[in-house]
């Protein structure tokens, strides 16, 4: 079995080693990942036809093509916005939790002779890989729903208000979801 | 000749002072209001009272506003009577209103008394009222979308100074 996986690793060209590395600079992400994104997504640019049905008036099932349409392509831009702040947060929180993973990996091994050095350094490549995963996809959740529903009541509430709840509801998803997708492609001034 | 009209006056002024002599009156007032000012444009008044007057006279009640208009009070039953006005929700106020209440000679000095551009408040009434009102449900002090755009502003300021925060 771990043959198998060494050969699998060798036939890409790369040692374990540098694949993590490389994974910790990938845009790619996981399947479970990507469900995540897509699940969270989805229900984010859902929660706001209730808002519309119930707070602005539209009726349901009249404007429920309207709702099937613009939610789907809000919660494919949201899912886009979720894996570039990814992106951007992962290797900077890999690299402030170095420190500690190192640390914690080290304690966990101990005096454990067997583990050669090469194994350890993988082992802590492996977590602070796994740390960065989990906290920079969470992170990139929070950041893009609270910011996607801060946009949705500042434009629905306020600026376009006197507006027909129809084009109201078409501009603020688009607005939030389209500006969150943009701006996550900017490139990091530092 | 003119001494028969002469008297003839004296006697119809005298009369007239003897029927606002009658004004030891006492009123027993009841008040309705819009509760609820949320989807109002304008708050409902109603004012209800049942006067007893000594010695018992029917009355022709006028009653003067808080906005200062006139309006005839309405006679409902025998000695009770209901006055009702309409305020717009920016002037509109609750606790004790005074309404002040004049029957017809009264209603003449009143009249007269505008006509002339003299002090309306110095027209003796009948008899002054107090309606007590509730003040009318208006809506929260802080409306609802505003407090959730704080609340998600605060959230997303966070996120963003804690995103720069890690990125720096």
């Amino acid at each position: 079995m771990g043959s198998g996986k060494q050969q699998k690793v060798q036939s890409s060209g790369f040692t374990k080693e540098e694949e993590l590395l490389l994974q910790d600079f990938s845009r790619n992400v996981s399947t479970k990942s990507s469900a995540l994104f897509y699940g969270n997504a989805f229900i984010v640019s859902a929660v706001p036809i209730w808002l519309f049905w119930r707070i602005h008036n539209m009726d349901l099932w009249p404007s429920s093509i309207l709702f099937v349409l613009v939610t789907a392509a809000s919660t494919y831009l949201m899912a886009t916005a979720y894996k570039n702040i990814k992106f951007q947060l992962k290797h900077k929180i890999a690299s402030r939790r170095e420190e500690a993973v190192t640390r914690e990996v080290n304690r966990q091994l101990g005096d454990d002779k067997k583990v050669t050095r090469k194994e350890k350094d993988e082992r802590i490549l492996w977590k602070k890989n796994e740390v960065a995963d989990y906290e920079a996809t969470t992170y990139s959740i929070f950041y893009n729903n609270a910011l996607f529903l801060a946009i949705i009541i500042f434009i629905s509430f306020f600026l376009l208000k006197n507006i027909s709840p129809f084009v109201n509801y078409i501009f603020s998803i688009g607005l939030a979801s389209g500006a969150l997708a943009l701006f996550s492609t900017s490139a990091q001034t530092n | 000749m003119f001494a028969q009209f002469f008297a003839i006056y004296l006697v119809a002024v005298l009369a007239c002072q003897a029927s606002r002599a009658y004004a030891s009156c006492e009123a027993t007032v009841k008040s309705f209001s819009s509760h609820d000012a949320t989807i109002l444009t304008q708050l409902g008044y109603i004012a209800e009272f049942s006067i007893e007057c000594n010695p018992k006279s029917e009355l022709s009640l006028f009653a003067e506003l808080p906005s200062g208009k006139v309006v005839p009070v309405a006679k409902i039953r025998d000695n009770k009577y209901q006055v009702s006005w309409v305020e717009e929700l920016s002037t509109a106020r609750g606790g004790n209103i005074e309404l002040r209440l004049f029957d017809e000679d009264g209603y003449t000095y009143l009249r007269k008394a505008i006509r002339n551009g003299d002090k309306v408040s110095s027209v003796k009434s009948l008899l002054d009222i107090t309606v007590s009102i509730k003040n009318a449900y208006k809506g929260p002090w802080v409306k609802a979308e505003l407090l959730a755009a704080f609340l998600v502003g605060g959230m997303a300021y966070f996120a963003v100074t804690n995103k720069s925060k890690v990125q720096a």
